[in-house]
């Protein structure tokens, strides 16, 4: 017999190793133990440059190891929709992309930002554009992925051939440059434009004309104004005459891109960073890499701007977190440098939304390096009037019209309508949902 | 006793069908009756909320793109069925009268039928390409065309694209249909038939037709259910495009709901839909049963 008293201690320290032990063995199934606890955050995307925005967050979630994100891309011709149904559904998500001509409709459930850390000191270093294009009811609703605004992209190579000094600077000078061309048989159909339907495109080439000839397209009564009638009918006159090519009704601003680097055509009247090495001035996919250039619009020189922006959902359980996210994306990293945004106009074209960005020498030489001076297109920028300057574009109804206004365009262009009656229909449809939306 | 014998397999059957029948009325009657509901609230987003009335339909009715949906959507129904039917009975003849290589011809006709509408609707995106289309380069090569012609840019040619391409759909399953149809008619009456004399034509008109009046007819009415709410087709061809030239009111319920946020008025449209729908298909039904002849 054993008179050894029973060593309790040794099997209380057995019985902690044996828990330890499956603890461990319970932990290395579940996965690594984080050294810190992490919030993660869902940030949904469209899909443009998906690798690069994926580089941004890893960026980001270096500066904050206490963030993870989880970001989601959609196809940007679904995302609107897409938004809309996730909303409806009650999905949870923290951060989001966000469309300027949706604004008005999202802003109910969009997160007002003003009230954030450093939101006023961004806001006010904001171009006007991008303010002015992120501000609904006096509230700022997000912060710049991009802006950009609207120019002439045009074929210098064409433009040398037929002895042409330097691009339009009237709409009389635009069309006589085109029948030139036609006429030396340098093109088919000099002009190319983005009219399909849907997505931007007509309609926002036709807020542009209706600024740069200095005018509104729609009063306050929301007819159409002498400059709107003015630009459709001489938009309609190209088709009319053969300069404007017919096949080019069905294309968006991506595809009427590509028509233009194929070298068949003078001009393109589009978003600014089609010009950019990812498009007009890509050596290995475009023809007239190195000879598209940009010129600013003809008779007044105004142009209307856009933003594309980052927002915050307000029924996020995160926004703390979203705002980092956003800002670091949308502004300055914890240097209080542009990070994103700078690389943004490397990457993908894309310029900037606050003042002085295109000082930084990165920014400067890939400016220069398709065609373009910087000192121009940050004026151009600093200058654009925001698109709700020229067309009702924060009414809840106007993407609804916008919609309806392209196909009309289309109807008119292609000659099937006429162009006072094509303002009539446009202006009779911004009556009819203006009154809807009133109630 | 022989009242419970008689109840029993009808209380088992109920009970075997009672989880089908659930799933009817939670996937079907639920969101039929939801949409019901929907019409007559003021849903959009982050705007309005309450009861509407006859707010949305009195909307849509006088919205100019909901009546020129309507009929793109009659044209569009109308069209693609009758093509398909046209064609599915042709090519149901041609499996019928033994020609060699006519298993071939079954499996090439049921391809479109196991094809997914979305990968249809991007097949036929590729032909008809204005810079690339395998229907350009045919027409082309063909010397029918000087130029590529772009397909989809006229309201008109665009709208007959998608009816061609929506019929390429149907057709598998007018054929699968008419075939098992033409399958059942006796041998025998054609015989009869040709010792009477009658040609082709004649056997055609007076004992194929007749006969295959019930099959077309679910041909028919399966078709059109469809066709009116196409969406797939449209939605990647054109978007309802050019201008409202493809615009049908499948496309512009999702246009209003999802693009536009406007819930209230989508379901008004989508009720109207549904109405004409049970309308055409009532009355098909009714046409059907009194010309029902088969043996």
């Amino acid at each position: 017999m054993n008179d050894k008293p029973i060593d309790t201690h040794g099997g209380r320290q057995l019985a902690r190793h044996v828990c330890t032990y499956l603890l461990i063995a319970a932990a290395s199934y579940l996965g690594p133990i984080p050294a810190f606890a992490q919030t993660t955050i869902k940030f949904i995307a469209w899909n443009y440059q998906v690798e690069t925005v994926q580089e941004f967050i890893k960026q980001f979630e270096a500066e904050n190891p206490a963030i993870k994100v989880d970001a989601e891309f959609i196809p940007s011709a679904q995302y609107a929709a897409k938004i809309a149904l996730m909303k409806s559904a009650n999905t949870p998500f923290d951060a989001l992309y966000v469309f300027d001509h949706v604004l008005g409709s999202w802003s109910s459930w969009l997160e007002p930002l003003d009230g954030y850390e450093g939101a006023a000191e961004l806001k006010a270093k904001m171009l006007p554009v991008a303010r002015q294009s992120m501000t609904y009811g006096g509230k700022l609703y997000g912060l710049p992925y991009y802006t950009s605004y609207f120019g002439i992209l045009y074929n210098k190579k064409l433009m040398t051939a037929a002895g042409i000094a330097a691009p339009p600077k009237t709409y009389a000078e635009w069309a006589e440059q085109a029948r030139k061309i036609k006429t030396a048989g340098l093109a088919n159909y000099p002009l190319v434009w983005p009219v399909k339907h849907t997505g931007w495109g007509g309609m926002w080439v036709m807020n542009t004309m209706v600024a740069s000839r200095g005018g509104k397209l729609l009063d306050a009564d929301l007819n159409v104004t002498p400059e709107g009638l003015a630009s459709l009918k001489w938009w309609e006159s190209t088709y009319r005459e053969g300069l404007s090519d017919p096949n080019g009704i069905e294309l968006d601003p991506n595809e009427s891109a590509r028509a233009f680097m194929s070298g068949s055509y003078y001009t393109l009247l589009t978003a600014t960073f089609f010009a950019g090495a990812q498009w007009a001035n890509d050596k290995e996919k475009s023809k007239v890499a190195g000879a598209a250039f940009l010129a600013p619009t003809p008779e007044r020189h105004a142009t209307v701007g856009f933003a594309r922006m980052y927002g915050i959902n307000a029924a996020s359980t995160h926004k703390k977190e979203a705002w980092q996210l956003i800002k670091f994306l949308g502004a300055t990293a914890k240097s209080g440098d542009y990070v994103t945004p700078k690389q943004w106009v490397e990457k993908g074209a894309l310029t900037w939304g606050y003042d002085g960005v295109e000082k930084d020498p990165v920014v400067s030489a890939s400016l220069k390096s398709w065609g373009a001076d910087p000192a121009d297109i940050a004026d151009n920028l600093r200058n654009a009037l925001a698109m709700s300057q020229v067309v009702p574009f924060q009414a809840p109804w106007y993407a609804e019209w916008e919609l309806y206004a392209n196909g009309v365009l289309q109807s008119v262009l292609a000659g099937r309508v006429k162009p006072d009656d094509g303002a009539s229909q446009w202006s009779e449809k911004a009556k009819q949902l203006a009154a809807r939306y009133a109630k | 006793m022989s009242v419970s014998r008689s109840r029993r397999p009808g209380l088992l059957l109920q009970i075997l069908n009672a989880p089908a029948a659930l799933l009817v009325v939670a996937f079907s009657v639920v969101p039929l009756l939801y949409v019901g509901y929907l019409s007559f609230q003021d849903m959009r987003v982050g705007m309005g909320g309450g009861f509407a009335g006859l707010d949305n339909y009195r909307f849509v009715l006088e919205d100019a793109s909901v009546i020129k949906a309507f009929a793109n959507t009659l044209y569009f129904a109308g069209l693609s069925v009758t093509l398909a039917l046209l064609i599915g009975l042709g090519i149901a003849l041609l499996l019928r009268s033994d020609l060699p290589g006519s298993a071939w011809l079954v499996a090439a006709v049921v391809l479109p039928w196991a094809v997914p509408e979305i990968v249809n609707a991007l097949i036929w995106q590729w032909i008809y390409s204005p810079t690339y289309g395998a229907l350009n380069g045919i027409l082309y090569s063909l010397g029918v065309l000087t130029d590529y012609a772009s397909w989809l840019s006229s309201p008109l040619s665009a709208m007959h694209a998608v009816i061609v391409a929506y019929a390429w759909k149907l057709v598998p399953f007018v054929v699968i249909i008419l075939y098992a149809g033409l399958t059942t008619i006796p041998a025998d009456y054609y015989e009869s038939a040709q010792i009477d004399g009658a040609g082709r034509w004649a056997q055609f008109r007076y004992i194929t037709l007749p006969l295959l009046a019930a099959p077309l007819g679910v041909s028919a009415l399966f078709c059109l259910v469809w066709s009116m709410r196409a969406f797939d087709i449209i939605y990647l061809l054109t978007r309802g495009g050019p201008g409202e030239g493809t615009l049908v009111l499948s496309y512009l319920v999702f246009s209003k709901a999802f693009e536009f946020g406007d819930f209230g008025a989508a379901a008004a449209v989508a009720c109207l839909l549904a109405l004409v729908t049970f309308a055409l298909t009532g009355s098909y039904m009714r046409v059907l049963r009194g010309t029902r002849t088969a043996p």
